[in-house]
């Protein structure tokens, strides 16, 4: 092809469109897109901040698509969007993203809000992917927000002596505590064995509780050894959730 | 993974709400309207979340969406269907289906390439307001105990304003 740049020119051209979608408000029209097929939103008005800026925002329209599926509810969650925000120098207010830009740098304001709006609804591509510190992330989350009349207490040592040995969560009950663990791999499989085996020794009064990440895609040694020591195994974080309160709302009665 | 016969039965299996987040109305959240849901099939077999987000500035920006629950790692969460607003008034989508209120759908073959994306997209008239996607999005869904929750949409529907109860 010979004329490269000007086929690329051509092709480039009349493909921003403006429409007013409230008053002062304009809705950018581009061709780029979420993976579901719906555009991206992107918004421009006079920044209120400066009647010499431009405002690009998304109307809050982003966070609204991420939480779909996603929340951005935990320290580490928290930590990532904020450095997003920082890394594409674009602002959040009231789950409001936006970006001021002067006149002259629209476009290429434009072209770096839209990244940052993909990037942050790309977010909960995370939740189903391989990164496993999200389990236990949830499981905190849960365990705080659905659990908290049993007055669950975090990262506990039941044996002075024995400092090595933590309980996730420990949960109050009428008779004896829930001492419940995370397993999210067979290392963690094995920390929980030995810790129930070495409080049991110890004639700690507690019942073990277990949440697997999957207990499917545990190896059937470490289940076996868990299953041999804990009171009660949860198969996944959503069998979990789904009767976690009950379940030990009734044994601890 | 699952097939379009599987995806069928699960959006049109009789099901019912156990838990709502708040349990009436919606709750801000930045700039957005919320509300999300736990629901169970009447089989008790499925588990699935739906969720009714809407803009709190642009009001005809809204979603509602019905998610499967798999218990089967491999199938993980599912998008299952997706009503949703008007995001604007012009588009460059080809179908136009930007600008106009409508349905996205999750389907085998996308499963298949590994998209867990509702793209399938059709356009839609069974509904004009969030209301009237809740009514339309309930009996689709076959949900059976909404009056409970929806107090507000019983009275529309008994109205005709936000179509007929599936019941």
């Amino acid at each position: 092809m010979n004329n490269l740049v000007e086929v690329v020119k051509h092709a480039f051209e009349g493909q921003v469109n403006l429409h007013e979608r409230r008053k002062g408000i304009w809705q950018l029209i581009l061709p780029v897109f979420h993976e579901d097929g719906d555009m991206i939103d992107i918004y421009v008005r006079v920044s209120p901040d400066s009647g010499n800026l431009i405002r690009i925002t998304d109307l809050g329209l982003s966070l609204m698509r991420l939480s779909y599926n996603f929340e951005i509810n935990t320290p580490p969650r928290e930590k990532i969007f904020e450095t997003l925000l920082i890394q594409n120098a674009v602002m959040e207010h009231e789950g409001e993203l936006y970006l001021d830009s002067a006149p002259e740098l629209l476009f290429q304001s434009v072209m770096q809000f839209v990244g940052l709006v993909q990037k942050v609804c790309n977010m909960r591509l995370w939740q189903r992917d391989t990164v496993k510190s999200l389990f236990y992330e949830d499981l905190e989350v849960f365990v705080f927000d659905k659990l908290s009349m049993f007055q669950p207490r975090q990262n506990v040592v039941p044996l002075p002596d024995y400092p090595v040995l933590e309980v996730d969560y420990v949960l109050e009950a009428k008779n004896k505590p829930f001492f419940l663990y995370g397993v999210g791999s067979q290392d963690r499989a094995k920390t929980a064995a030995i810790a129930l085996l070495e409080f049991q020794k110890a004639s700690l009064a507690f019942m073990g509780v277990i949440v697997y990440e999957s207990m499917e895609s545990m190896p059937k040694k470490a289940a076996t050894y868990l299953t041999k020591n804990a009171d009660k195994q949860f198969t996944s974080l959503d069998d979990f959730r789904s009767s976690g309160v009950q379940t030990l709302s009734r044994l601890a009665a | 993974m699952l097939n379009d016969r599987e995806i069928k039965e699960l959006i049109a299996c009789p099901k019912s709400i156990e838990r709502s987040e708040p349990k009436h109305g919606m709750q801000t959240d930045g700039r957005f309207n919320r509300r999300s849901m736990e629901l169970k099939s009447a089989d008790q077999k499925h588990s699935f979340t739906m969720f009714i987000r809407q803009s709190t500035e642009l009001i005809e920006d809204f979603s509602i969406g019905l998610v499967y629950k798999s218990l089967d790692k491999e199938k993980g969460s599912v998008n299952l269907i997706r009503f949703n607003g008007s995001h604007g008034e012009v588009d460059w989508s080809k179908d136009g289906h930007y600008s106009a209120f409508h349905i996205h759908r999750v389907s085998e073959s996308l499963l298949n390439q590994g998209n867990r994306e509702p793209k399938e997209i059709e356009l839609t008239h069974r509904y004009s307001t969030l209301e009237s996607a809740l009514a339309e999005f309930f009996k689709e869904i076959k949900l059976e105990n909404w009056q409970a929750y929806f107090p507000e949409l019983k009275q529309m529907t008994l109205l005709g304003v936000a179509g007929e109860s599936h019941e």
